[in-house]
């Protein structure tokens, strides 16, 4: 036996053979398109299926560019072109260098048929879209725990606003993917979440099917809350895109649809803010206008003129014053001179001359009365006076009368004023003589 | 007004009724800057909410007892 061959030799003889065998060169297959790929090269990538079997194609750019249609996944064509054998890789494919659509496939008539039957009900109807809350809080997610899809919605809700996100796991491909994603978005409505996004995520960018199912469709339509499809392409949207509330191209489109920027509401906060700074600005504007017009009324100028108008004011008052003072004056004056009139000073003179003369009158009586009085009196008293000459002791001792004194002058009229022996000054009209008495006869 | 307990959404709808009642004028100063402090402390609060980069990231775990949440990380 020969030596053990390298693996590039094997790939090698492989390659050859599948070159060179004509019995898989230049044939038809028909087959359901699946795993559509388009290389920005221009090379299309392809798998042809049919229920039991799949075999890889590719469609070189050259070839690309000759097909007349639009590929689609589940679409049934029958391609031309023989197999290939990569060396280097050990893949085994098929290589197409024309196509022609063959029909539709089983599958692209089961979509068709589903699309109809929720169409008739109205389940992508634009009336039945709810709208997404502005200021979600809490924000739940169906999709694979290991995908991009969790890291680009977390990412982005990062950065744009804070929200929680509750992130319900779900196998998004393979046969149980319909039901673990209905089961994800069941557990996920016990939760006081405002939105719900469904993303595809991980594994093969090509299958959809999952969210085509019907039970996935129908779970996201009956969610209690508005819920976001982040699934497909533009090329390609899922049942589940068209009947999600809103849908996004890309799970980071949708964690924008599901999340506002702050950027934004920071600008949204800075313009009512400066609406209300203008406002405010508006009202001290306000303040300072009625200010300035006191001000205003307050200037000097202002208060000249004031003062002038009450200088008017006063004068008017003045001169209505002085009218009064005039009357109450020209009244007193007709008093005055009424009075006046009463005492005129011609008749008061004669008053005055008539009472002189009445006085003079009385002054003549009193005179004449006096003069009588004193005439009478000075009679009075002379013949007063010639009776009290009559009475002159002296007079009466001329006539041989005389007195008797004793030796302290007193005049003796008793002899019980007298005692034998008692000297005495016997008074006569020309002289004294001292006597004793010798004795006392009383008269009986 | 309630303080702590305002959302966000409810203290921007509440900074845009305060903004538009200032707006319509027939206040006097005392009333506009009632309105203008109250503002204030609702537009820190809502500036200071976008800053807030503590939230949390959960993933539902199913158990024999029922669905949980625990923290989630990549």
């Amino acid at each position: 036996m020969d030596a053990p061959l390298t693996v590039t030799q094997f790939n090698e003889r492989v390659s050859s053979l599948v070159s060179t065998t004509d019995y898989i060169r230049n044939i038809e297959i028909t087959g359901e398109i699946t795993e559509l790929k388009r290389h920005s090269s221009g090379h299309v990538y392809f798998s042809l299926k049919d229920a039991d079997s799949v075999v890889r194609c590719t469609l070189f750019r050259y070839c690309a560019s000759r097909v007349t249609f639009e590929l689609e996944n589940g679409m049934k064509v029958t391609a031309f072109g023989s197999a290939s054998y990569y060396a280097k890789g050990g893949s085994f494919g098929f290589n197409v260098e024309s196509m022609a659509p063959a029909g539709k496939g089983e599958q692209q008539i089961a979509l068709e048929k589903l699309t109809a039957q929720l169409l008739s009900e109205g389940l992508f109807d634009e009336e039945r879209k709810r709208e997404i809350p502005r200021y979600p809080t809490f924000i739940g997610v169906v999709t694979s725990p290991t995908g991009a899809v969790i890291r680009d919605i977390i990412d982005t809700t990062a950065r744009r606003y804070p929200v929680d996100i509750l992130l319900s796991p779900a196998a998004v491909q393979g046969t149980d993917a319909p039901a673990s994603i209905v089961h994800a978005i069941k557990l996920l409505e016990n939760y006081d979440i405002d939105v719900m996004i469904v993303g595809r995520g991980g594994g093969s960018a090509e299958d959809l099917s999952a969210f085509n199912d019907e039970t996935v469709v129908r779970a996201i339509a009956e969610c209690k809350v508005p819920v976001i499809s982040a699934v497909g392409h533009a090329t390609d949207k899922s049942l589940c895109d068209r009947v999600a509330d809103k849908y996004a191209e890309t799970p980071t489109a949708a964690a924008m649809i599901a999340t506002p920027d702050k950027k934004e509401e920071n600008k949204l906060i800075n313009s009512m803010w400066a609406r209300m700074d203008l406002s405010l600005r508006a009202v001290t504007k306000g303040m300072k206008d009625r200010f300035d017009n006191l001000d205003r009324r307050l200037s000097p100028k202002n208060a000249r003129d004031a003062v002038d108008h009450q200088k008017t004011k006063a004068e008017g008052l003045s001169v209505r014053l002085d009218n009064v003072i005039d009357r109450m004056m020209t009244n007193a004056h007709n008093t005055f001179r009424m009075y006046d009139l009463k005492l005129d000073p011609k008749r008061m003179m004669e008053k005055v001359n008539n009472q002189q003369r009445r006085l003079d009158d009385a002054s003549t009586d009193l005179d004449r009365a006096i003069g009588d009085t004193i005439a009478a009196k000075t009679r009075d008293v002379r013949e007063l006076s010639m009776r009290l000459e009559s009475l002159n002791p002296n007079n009466v001792l001329s006539r041989g009368y005389s007195f008797i004194r004793d030796s302290s002058g007193n005049v003796i009229t008793s002899v019980n004023d007298l005692f034998p022996g008692t000297d005495v000054t016997i008074a006569m009209r020309d002289g004294t003589a001292l006597a004793k008495i010798k004795e006392l006869k009383k008269n009986e | 007004m309630s303080e702590k307990q305002n959302t966000f959404e409810e203290d921007m709808k509440e900074l845009e009724k305060l903004v538009e009642k200032l707006e319509a004028g027939n206040l006097d100063l005392d009333e506009s800057l009632k309105i203008y402090e109250d503002a204030i402390v609702i537009r820190d609060r809502c500036r200071k909410f976008l800053e807030e980069s503590d939230r949390k990231v959960q993933k539902l775990m199913e158990t024999a007892q029922g669905a949980t949440t625990q923290d989630f990380k990549f």
